[in-house]
């Protein structure tokens, strides 16, 4: 059940950066591993700027400060993580 | 070919209304800034911003044109135009976000009152400013609106040199203007660009910037008068294309626009006396600015930032600092501020820390702005 | 002044009479690639920007100047209701978007410029304004080549837009973004599309000494801006003896900056070695005015 409920964060996530940052890609195409600002996506500080307040306002999660951010817009895993790690239990 | 001297200038500022107010205030350390509550919907949020002196943003919906009333008129005073002569006066207006401070106040007022009210139902233009200015004293010649970000006044003040110069015009008037605004201050916060406590540019624990409210206008004219013998000498206005948001970290477009206005002012680096910093102290235009500079200079001359004084007074921070900078020079000193960017930055580089005597020269001033906006200034001047 | 060589023109104009269309894929379609983040009133600006440049590469040391009466309209209002009707602070590509200059931006960006940049806005002379900086800078030798554009947006409901705009319940709106490339005239000139003149005027009295300067050719045409009333334009025609009128205007949908459009319109129909003159004025009865020169082409330049 929880593996199933990642994979479909996960879903969402890569949903949420391809409308938050105007990628002209299909979500399916970023890979969970896949690094997500300065990669081959090519996102900026804005763009994580604009995800770290879309993961707020959808998931209630603050991403505050560079490093705190740098971790988890390190890939969709690691957003999906930070998210989940957020949640209570 | 004529020249376009600064006959005439005033501003209001945190440090007061008028020159003497602020060369009193800049003599000193910067005081620590102030928190603002951003009031929206359901919603405050306290951000730092540097108000006004002496006209708090109460009666907001008037309180703009009173500023900028105030300021155009001690200019036009200081510049002794004659009546005839103001009617001849072309308008080079500079101001990131106009009269949007207004437009929010008339639109929550209007929201309370009924829930179909429109936003900006008043004035959608962003011309209209300075059309109200133009009516209020009756000038005829043209008006332009400059609207591109930080940069904004120091267009402005660089188009009214030209229109000056090649004799379009006899007097041209160049106003900068920033008011406190919900959507400048929430659109920074979002952007985590504002600072814990004041603005440290250049220094090892910078971490963001102040707001600032800023109103100044200075007249141009084609001999000196009045304000000294100051005049703008030279600039340069380049797109950097490389981030919306930010400059080029490795400093070459910040190089190359202060190579422009060198070019243009037909002056070498070394010729530069000191150098007014843009300095915003974000991390990372910060670096940039200083990468930039060190690929121009060979030995930096003194650094002056003004922004830990007055805070960013984003479009109206070219005019702001410019005059704020020239009366001092007037005065004979450089402006400095003691303990930030003192020593050990990590930046390689150190601020002017203590009022210190400054020599009639060329003095480079720098802006960068949002849109990859970035100008170069370079103003000359002697003692009266 | 020192005439202008219009190097080329680029434009889009469309009424808007429900929701304005897509602009995604024709954007795509003109600078070649996907530029994301951007808003409407980049998009207008992109599109009439890349067709001015029609696929050739404009040289890096040319400078963009662009004018609007209201900016980027679609974005100002967004932030505007998310902030104080759903509480909710701007996001930063929307607020960085607020920042009129980011079209020049991205106009500079994707036609690889890397000169001047401007924005300036005129409730009334929005085109002339930009006209009068270009002209500025080049006349100055400050840059080698310019891009002047114009973009109107519309942003829906209609009624309101309408409101924006102060018109009335029966005119269409329409959206806009029209383009010049300039360059100095040059040895070229007699066979060139030249701008001769942009001239801003206190009054009535001054712009009729002005005009009494020019060399009207007879076959020179006459257009009134859409701020010019009808009895002014009729008496400025009269005074100085221009017989016909270039109409530019009465098939065109309503947006803040058509002066613009004058230019394209005028090269496009009108014959060669003909002249336009183009006059707009404001409620404060200030004027501005523009002359544009159809060029007799190449082949036929004589010596």
């Amino acid at each position: 059940m929880a593996r199933l409920e990642l994979k479909t964060l996960k879903q969402s996530l890569k949903a949420m950066i391809v409308k938050e940052c105007d990628k002209d890609v299909e979500p399916e195409s970023i890979r969970d591993e896949e690094l997500l600002i300065g990669g081959a996506l090519a996102l900026d500080s804005l763009d994580a700027l604009q995800i770290c307040l879309a993961v707020k306002d959808q998931y209630g999660v603050r991403i505050e400060g560079s490093v705190a951010a740098q971790r988890a817009l390190g890939s969709v895993n690691a957003l999906a993580a930070t998210i989940m790690d957020a949640q209570p239990d | 070919m004529s020249a376009a001297y600064f006959i005439g200038a005033s501003m209001h500022t945190v440090l007061g209304r008028g020159f003497p107010a602020s060369i009193e205030a800049v003599r000193r350390a910067p005081s620590s800034p102030q928190r603002t509550l951003a009031e929206f919907a359901q919603q405050q949020h306290s951000v730092p911003y540097r108000l006004l002196s002496d006209d708090h943003p109460v009666d907001v919906e008037r309180r703009l044109y009173r500023v900028l009333e105030t300021v155009v008129e001690d200019a036009l005073q200081a510049a002794g135009l004659t009546s005839v002569e103001r009617a001849g006066v072309g308008l080079f207006m500079g101001s990131s976000s106009a009269d949007i401070s207004v437009a929010e106040a008339r639109y929550r007022r209007e929201l309370k009152e009924h829930t179909d009210a429109v936003a900006l139902a008043g004035s959608s233009s962003l011309g209209n400013l300075a059309a109200w200015l133009c009516r209020k004293f009756d000038f005829r010649g043209p008006d332009f609106s400059f609207n591109t970000a930080c940069t904004a006044s120091a267009n402005a003040l660089v188009y009214a040199d030209a229109m000056v110069r090649s004799g379009r015009l006899r007097h041209a008037l160049v106003v900068g203007v920033e008011l406190f605004n919900v959507i400048t201050a929430m659109g920074f916060h979002g952007l985590q660009l504002l600072a814990s406590g004041n603005m440290k540019p250049f220094d090892r624990t910078r971490d963001g910037l102040v707001l600032g409210e800023g109103c100044s206008a200075l007249v141009l004219g084609p001999e000196p008068r009045g304000f000294g013998t100051f005049r703008l000498r030279g600039a340069g206005n380049i797109c950097d294309t490389h981030s919306v948001s930010a400059a080029h970290p490795d400093g070459s477009t910040i190089a190359a626009v202060m190579g422009a206005a060198l070019q243009s002012a037909s002056l070498a680096a070394e010729q530069i006396a000191t150098i007014k910093v843009h300095g915003t102290a974000s991390l990372l235009n910060d670096e940039a600015e200083v990468a930039g500079m060190k690929r121009v200079f060979a030995t930096l001359p003194p650094l002056c930032a003004l922004k830990p004084f007055i805070g960013h007074t984003l479009g109206a921070c070219g005019l702001n600092e410019l005059l704020l900078f020239c009366a001092a020079a007037q005065e004979g000193f450089l402006i400095g501020t003691p303990g930030i960017c003192a020593s050990d930055s990590d930046l390689g580089v150190t601020l002017n820390q203590q009022a210190c005597p400054l020599e009639p020269g060329n003095y480079m001033l720098n802006f960068f702005g949002f849109g990859g906006n970035n100008t170069s200034l370079i103003v000359s001047g002697d003692k009266v | 002044m020192t005439p202008l060589r219009i190097i080329s023109s680029g434009n889009y104009c469309e009424p808007v009479t429900s929701d304005p269309p897509e602009l995604k894929a024709l954007v795509k379609d003109i600078v070649g690639t996907h530029v994301r983040r951007i808003g409407r009133f980049i998009q207008l600006a992109l599109i009439g920007a890349g067709r001015c440049a029609a696929g050739e590469r404009i040289p890096p040391d040319t400078a963009v100047y662009l004018a609007s009466a209201r900016g980027d309209l679609e974005v100002t209002l967004a932030v505007f209701d998310q902030l104080f009707r759903e509480s909710q602070a701007p996001k930063p590509l929307s607020f960085i978007n607020t920042v009129s200059n980011a079209a020049c931006f991205y106009t500079a960006q994707q036609l690889q410029l890397s000169s001047r940049s401007s924005f300036v806005c005129n409730r009334y002379f929005a085109f002339e304004s930009a006209l009068q900086l270009a002209q500025l800078d080049l006349e100055r030798g400050q840059v080698k080549a310019a891009l002047v554009g114009v973009v109107d947006v519309v942003v829906p409901p209609l009624d309101r837009h309408r409101a924006h705009l102060g018109i009335a319940a029966d005119v269409t709106p329409g959206e806009a973004s029209h383009w010049l490339w300039l360059g100095d005239a040059g040895a070229t000139f007699a066979a060139s599309d030249v701008i001769l003149a942009v001239e801003q005027h206190a009054d009535y009295g001054a712009l009729m000494k002005w005009l009494g300067t020019l060399t009207l050719t007879a076959d020179t045409l006459i257009s009134g801006g859409q701020f010019l009333n009808d009895p002014d334009l009729a008496s400025i025609q009269r005074e100085i003896g221009v017989r016909e009128c270039f109409d530019y205007r009465s098939a065109r949908a309503y947006y803040d900056s058509q002066s613009s459009a004058a230019v394209g319109d005028f090269l496009g129909r009108a014959a060669a070695g003909s002249q336009l003159l183009h006059i707009n004025a404001d409620p404060r009865g200030r004027y501005s005015a523009f002359m544009v020169r159809k060029g007799r082409g190449a082949e036929n330049e004589s010596g």
